[in-house]
């Protein structure tokens, strides 16, 4: 594993951050949801993925997070294929270079909101002082205005996405990922986060977001539809 | 436990030819501490003479006092007369009338029954006794293999002990062992040999039990963080640390219960004044289960480690 990898590499390479070449991905033996799929995401560029419910939306951004093993085809990120890693080396990459936001927040219910923003620093092996210390300034930007040792079950649905962005940022990812993000989100909500992911883009990130609203397809930079009927990238 | 028991002090010699000399008797009887004691020979199968085919039975020659019986010949002449004395229980099992008839030693010499023996309360493991008096021995012989020591008192036996032991010194020491109330000591053992045997039974069976215990609650454990660890897989965490974090949070559960139920049965035991087991054991207790807890969790957190991220992220 190249420590390259684990950190933005500077100035010379100027290829896509992210590259998918002819990926083939399948669930079980069903016939594969990801079939020959090329795609490229760039740094600088918000890139939206588009398309009807159960097309395989989801799935591709598992794709990219390296969380799924390919049938056939290649992940690469800053030009050198990463998906044929090790687990514990897709891991890192994970850990170090991505961002995620899930549909549904998706935090640890048991700990405090705290605790959950800065949970990932622990697969980073970084420390929980400097780790907290980020945490609280995340939480003041994004105008989360609770006690950090509150439990993510006593907070607003649009309080825990914004958390859960917060804990997206907190590695100061390149890559940064969401799925649906916005979709159960008040339109205030909405716009922090989608703000946030255009401030990533603007400040030299790749951000990638998977998304059926046609509102938020159009704000991206460049689109990517799966919907069979129009098939394509468009800018 | 009878009282007699408490007082015995035991001398065996083992080995093929008896070691124990017919003196040392003489000499153990002129301690004051002394209430009786007698010398027995090695065990020779006897049956009654009329009947050599019919039940056998142990007989000992005999040096010393037994209860009823003074086995010490007072002169030669009594010496070869060759008598016998048996217990009731004894001439029962050989089918003679108490206190009657002759025996024959196998392929030896006939002894007339003089008398009923009847055994007192630290020699009844001896029943059934045959006793066969034996004279004095010739200078530089022994024929004794046991000496049975009856102390006035209870509290005299140890001391009494430390009187004989020099006594024994002249005698090879890997041959010759002096213990107190042997029937004590034998039950002791024999307690004792069974309660560690229930006890590793005990232990393997609670260790058994609560792997199994364990396996089950740690799969329930990991099935009810299947969305929290695919989270954790999602966010970056290896394999490693996925083991790590479920094997470590069962282990810890396991540790603080185990050592609270240690204080607990610590605590309950001194309470009832009972035998406390020494700490080392409870540690080896608490370390065995907590080890054991740890290892059946290790299958499930294996297996939760080595599910795809994504099946467990979508987990609702
Ligand atoms: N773990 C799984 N096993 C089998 N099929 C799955 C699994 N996850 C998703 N699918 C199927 O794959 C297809 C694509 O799912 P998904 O990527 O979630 O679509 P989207 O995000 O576009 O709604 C769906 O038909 C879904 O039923
Ligand atoms: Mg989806």
């Amino acid at each position: 594993m190249m420590p390259s990898l684990e950190a933005p590499t500077g100035g010379a390479y100027l290829g896509p951050r992210v590259r998918v070449r002819g990926a083939v991905f399948g669930y079980g033996t069903d016939s594969p949801i990801v079939d020959d799929w090329s795609a490229e995401f760039h740094p600088g560029t918000v890139t939206a993925i588009t398309g009807p419910s159960g097309c395989g939306k989801s799935t591709r951004l598992y794709l990219l997070g390296l969380m799924v093993k390919l049938t056939a085809g290649a992940v690469e990120i800053d030009g050198q294929r990463v998906d044929h890693l090790s687990d514990a080396a897709r891991s890192r990459i994970r850990a170090w270079r991505f961002g995620f936001v899930f549909q549904d927040a998706a935090l640890d219910p048991t700990r405090s909101v705290l605790d959950n923003i800065i949970e990932a620093s622990l697969y980073r092996n970084q420390s929980r002082r400097e780790a907290a210390q980020r945490a609280r300034e995340l939480m003041d930007r994004f105008d989360i205005a609770i006690p950090p040792d509150r439990r993510p079950g006593q907070i607003s649905g649009g309080q825990a996405q914004r958390i859960a962005l917060c804990r997206a940022l907190l590695g100061e990812p390149d890559i940064l990922v969401a799925d649906e993000a916005t979709g159960n989100l008040d339109p205030r909500s909405a716009a922090t986060v989608l703000e946030a992911f255009r401030e990533h883009a603007v400040t030299g990130g790749c951000a990638i977001v998977v998304t059926h609203d046609p509102t938020v397809a159009g704000w991206a930079d460049r689109r990517i539809s799966l919907d069979p009927l129009h098939e394509g990238v468009s800018a | 436990m009878d009282q007699q028991g408490t007082r015995t002090l035991v001398i065996q010699s083992t080995g093929d030819s008896p070691l124990l000399a017919t003196q040392l008797v003489d000499t153990i009887a002129t301690i004051p501490l002394v209430e009786t004691v007698v010398g027995f020979g090695p065990v020779r199968d006897v049956t009654a003479a009329a009947l050599p085919d019919g039940t056998r039975v142990g007989a000992r020659l005999a040096y010393g006092v037994i209860g009823n019986v003074q086995a010490t010949p007072r002169t030669p002449n009594e010496a070869t007369v060759q008598l016998a004395w048996l217990s009731m229980q004894a001439s029962r099992t050989l089918g003679l009338p108490p206190g009657a008839g002759t025996i024959r030693i196998i392929d030896g010499p006939e002894y007339t029954v003089a008398g009923v023996v009847t055994p007192p309360d630290y020699l009844q493991s001896f029943e059934p006794l045959v006793v066969i008096p034996t004279p004095a021995d010739p200078h530089g012989k022994a024929s004794l293999s046991t000496i049975v020591i009856l102390a006035k008192s209870p509290e005299d036996v140890a001391f009494l002990g430390k009187t004989v032991a020099p006594l024994l010194s002249e005698l090879p020491d890997e041959n010759v062992s002096l213990s107190s109330s042997e029937r004590l000591a034998t039950l002791r053992q024999a307690i004792g040999g069974e309660l560690t045997k229930q006890a590793r039974v005990i232990v393997l069976a609670v260790l058994a039990i609560s792997t199994a215990i364990s396996l089950v609650i740690v799969w329930g454990f990991v099935l009810g963080r299947r969305k929290d660890l695919g989270r954790r897989r999602a966010l970056g965490a290896t394999r490693a640390t996925i083991i790590a974090l479920v094997v470590g949070q069962v282990a810890l559960t396991a540790a603080l219960a185990s050592t609270m139920g240690a204080l607990f049965c610590t605590a309950t035991l001194s309470m009832l004044n009972t035998q406390i087991p020494r700490p080392s054991y409870v540690m080896a207790v608490v370390v065995g289960l907590t080890a054991t807890a740890a290892l059946a969790a290790s299958v499930p957190a294996t297996y939760a480690a080595n599910r795809d991220p994504l099946h467990e992220l979508r987990v609702p």
